[in-house]
């Protein structure tokens, strides 16, 4: 996936600068209310492609009580798809629950991954 | 020398800020021989005798994550850095000490002090890193050194001679569970202050080591240094199920070191100085198929001396651990030729000499001014030592109870009385 498992994003340019983030964040929470997913119970980063070297080393190192919520936010949203339901209204998952708990996590594994590519290829040159 | 590209360099040129804040009151002894090599040590009062209460381990598991990521550097920068300098990082752990030491090119302190600082001021101590890194390495130590006999019988013997504190097993159980990150976070902020730490260094000068301690350790936080009951002797017997026959017999010794049990070492002490010899030690004459060698463990106020026997089988044993009761006897009984007094003297000696000029000579002496002690010289001790003192010292020590380990098949291994102890 280009931009690794992530994905490419512009946040960090929009947040800065004040009147593109007041344009654009009405839109990025209708459309994330959109997505349908806290409908199922589910968070954002439940949505991450796991099937990568970089989230599964991400996935290892979750406290035990965010690995078995995350189970469990599975096991709900498969019933629920399984059964061609949303979820009754008050179940469904409110945006201020709506944490990333695993990006932090994947980031700090692609820096380590991106630190040990810069030591391979590092350049030693003596010193005159 | 080496330079890095743009990033370590803005690294490098990062860590040599200078801090504005005052000496901090660490310990720091330098002795320089010309040597062309340097070498750090960061001596910690963090060795198993301090553990706390139901955190047996949590010293082996603090050393392991020695050089893990701190907030300077990460572990891999760590490694890599060091081997571009062609820097040597080790931690040791002893039952007083956890020592971190950097052997170095002469020259190079300037990265490797603030490497070592690091580690101690600022580590992170991550929960990942301990699942990943630090707890499998624990395991193995532990795993792989139960299957030593040596190992096993001298943890028994520690334990028997001295209960708690040098009792302390050096390593974590084999099948412990991974500690929580707090408990190791709590130890380590418990260890890791001013008055707790010494910096070590041979093959820089003292003004140097100190003007680099000051500068790096000035954020390590103050506090009290670490201290456990004094060390008892009690000594008893205990026998272990085992595939490796093995027979620990010694005696304890609370207080300074002793030149006595030095020379009593030495006199037992089978491992020839010479090519082609047996030696003139009392157990040089026991079968090839009996290995014993004496030991001796100084520790700041206490001595643990003893022969480690190994054998086929549990005859074996008891042919040497007999051995090894006649020989004490007839020391206490002045039966011992001068000249062979003059021997042991002499070995204990040059153990004692050999020690005190390399590196470890180096620690002893930081150890020791670290306690605020005056380093001893044992070889003057000894010197001093006449075979008639040797004799009422050895008669003295065989009046106390011994401390007798043997490990084997459970049903046929020595008990203390049936070797004439």
């Amino acid at each position: 996936m280009v931009g690794g498992p992530l994905g490419i994003s512009f946040a960090n340019q929009i947040i800065k600068n004040r009147t593109l983030y007041r344009w654009v964040k009405p839109i990025a929470v209708w459309y994330a209310d959109l997505c349908g997913y806290r409908k199922l119970g589910l968070r954002y980063d439940d949505l991450i492609c796991e099937e990568n070297p970089i989230v599964e080393k991400a996935l290892t190192r979750l406290s035990a009580k965010e690995a078995y919520d995350r189970a469990w936010r599975f096991r709900v949203g498969m019933h629920q798809s399984v059964l061609h339901q949303d979820l009754p209204k008050a179940q469904w998952l409110k945006p201020e629950d709506d944490i990333r708990y695993l990006t932090p996590l994947i980031k700090e594994v692609e820096a380590e991954e991106a630190e040990r590519a810069e030591l391979d290829r590092l350049e030693v040159t003596r010193k005159k | 020398m080496l330079v890095q590209r743009r990033a370590l360099a803005a690294l490098r040129a990062h860590s040599s800020r200078a801090y504005a804040t005052a000496s901090p009151s660490i310990s720091v002894f330098a002795q320089d021989a010309g040597q062309p090599t340097s070498s750090i040590t960061v001596l910690v009062k963090a060795g198993t005798r301090f553990e706390p209460e139901g955190h047996s381990g949590i010293a082996h598991v603090l050393k392991n994550f020695s050089f893990k990521s701190s907030k300077e550097r990460s572990a891999l920068r760590t490694i890599r850095e060091a081997e571009l300098y062609g820097g040597m990082l080790s931690a040791t752990l002893t039952r007083e000490y956890l020592a971190l030491t950097a052997d170095f090119l002469r020259g190079d302190e300037g990265f490797f002090l603030p490497l070592l600082a690091s580690s101690v001021v600022s580590p992170k101590l991550i929960n990942h890193e301990l699942v990943e890194l630090v707890w499998p390495t624990v395991a193995i130590d532990s795993q792989t050194a139960v299957t030593s006999g040596e190992y096993t019988a001298l943890e028994l013997a520690h334990a028997v001679a001295f209960r708690s504190g040098l009792g302390h097993s050096l390593l974590n159980a084999p099948h412990a569970h991974v500690p929580s990150i707090d408990s190791v976070k709590a130890y380590a902020s418990k260890v890791f202050n001013q008055s707790n730490v010494a910096v070590i260094g041979s093959g820089l000068s003292q003004s140097k080591l100190e003007s680099l301690t000051g500068q790096y350790f000035s954020g390590l936080p103050s506090g009290s240094s670490l201290s456990s009951p004094a060390a008892k002797y009690f000594g008893g017997s205990t026998v272990s199920p085992s595939v490796h026959p093995t027979l620990f017999i010694g005696y304890g010794f609370a207080g300074a070191p002793s030149p006595g049990l030095a020379t009593l070492a030495a006199h037992l002490a089978t491992k020839p100085h010479l090519p082609w010899s047996d030696g003139l030690s009392p157990l040089s004459t026991l079968p090839s198929s009996i290995h014993a060698e004496s030991i001796l463990l100084p520790y700041s106020d206490a001595t643990l001396f003893g022969v480690l026997i190994s054998a086929k089988d549990s005859a074996g044993l008891k042919q040497g651990g007999e051995a090894v009761a006649k020989a004490l006897k007839e020391v206490a009984a002045g039966g011992i030729k001068a000249e062979l007094v003059g021997r042991a003297k002499a070995r204990a000696k040059f153990a004692a000499a050999v020690i005190e000029e390399g590196k470890a000579g180096v620690i002893a002496k930081g150890a020791a001014q670290f306690e605020g002690k005056t380093w001893n010289n044992l070889v003057d001790d000894v010197e001093k030592l006449d075979a008639k003192a040797f004799g009422k010292f050895t008669a003295d020590l065989l009046k106390t109870k011994p401390t007798v380990v043997a490990l084997g098949d459970i049903n046929t291994l020595p008990h203390p009385d049936e070797l004439g102890l």
